[in-house]
């Protein structure tokens, strides 16, 4: 039984571990601009499918940040738009983007983060 | 209209999978393979109506009383996802006791455990992942793409 508890263990760990490397921030978006996708300032945008639920769930908050921190808010849908996700190495949703001025990425999220941190983001990333 | 399904219900569902082959693996009952193929049979062929988890995720609903979820969500990959296992544990048990392989049985069958299991902890659905994956192959071209991107951007305060 121990060697089979062994095996569990090791099946579990390797699926974890490869979910830790897909969910982390696509290293592409980093230092990009999303200018060509029409966000060409400060924002906070989601990219989305519309079968994702999380999604759903943190747009709402997203929205609410983007109004604390008076930043646009933009969501774009990768099953309308799957070139993106392949130009910028995007593999889950959502997918968090914060951009500055001329829409360069500031600071990317695999998942919603803890309260007031993607607001906090926003508001560093506005022309001082 | 599309079907909706609580996101709650999938996720119980996946956690009593992988936590029973877990067990079933562990302590050596290989029954646990068929038995849970017909289970996954019932929830990706038959639907809802014999959805062995759907059954148990309301009798659990109205003895805890859990709150409606804040989202619905598609039940269609979820469907999907159970298709897959079922098709994994099918032919993890025509291994196990059809050609004596136990080793690759048990495989198949631990690999659908940390799926369901990564699913029901992280709601990481790898097998919605391939059907959101296949649909996107199946309509190439079908789609009606925007434009228009971002398709909803909304002005400070607005």
């Amino acid at each position: 039984m121990l060697v089979r508890l062994v095996l569990a263990a090791t099946a579990l760990g390797v699926v974890f571990a490869a979910y830790r490397l897909w969910k982390r921030p696509p290293r592409r978006l980093s230092g990009a601009s999303l200018v060509e996708l029409g966000v060409a300032g400060p924002a906070i945008v989601q990219f989305s499918t519309r079968s994702c639920a999380p999604c759903r769930t943190a747009r709402p908050k997203l929205i609410e940040a983007a109004s604390d921190a008076e930043v646009d808010y933009a969501q774009i849908e990768l099953d309308e738009r799957p070139e993106v996700a392949g130009q910028f190495g995007i593999r889950s949703v959502p997918t968090i983007v914060v951009t500055g001025p001329g829409g360069a990425v500031r600071g990317v999220w695999t998942t919603l983060p803890a309260n007031g941190e993607i607001t906090e983001a926003a508001r560093r990333a506005k022309p001082a | 209209m599309r079907n909706l399904v609580d996101p709650r219900q999938p996720r119980m569902g996946q956690a009593i999978t992988g936590g029973a082959l877990l067990i079933g693996f562990v302590l050596g009952w290989p029954q646990v393979l068929p038995v849970l193929a017909v289970v996954l049979a019932g929830a990706s062929l038959g639907g809802p109506a014999t959805n062995l988890y759907a059954y148990l995720f309301r009798a659990a609903r109205s003895v805890i009383g859990f709150r409606p979820p804040p989202e619905l969500e598609e039940a269609a990959p979820p469907r999907f996802a159970n298709t897959l296992g079922f098709l994994f544990l099918t032919g993890a048990t025509v291994a196990y006791w059809g050609f004596d392989a136990h080793v690759a049985a048990w495989s198949l069958g631990l690999l659908v455990s940390a799926l369901a299991l990564l699913a029901a902890t992280t709601g990481l659905c790898v097998g919605c992942e391939f059907y959101v994956l296949a649909r996107r192959i199946g309509t190439r071209g079908r789609i009606p793409t925007k434009r228009v991107v971002p398709g909803e951007r909304m002005g400070a305060g607005a």
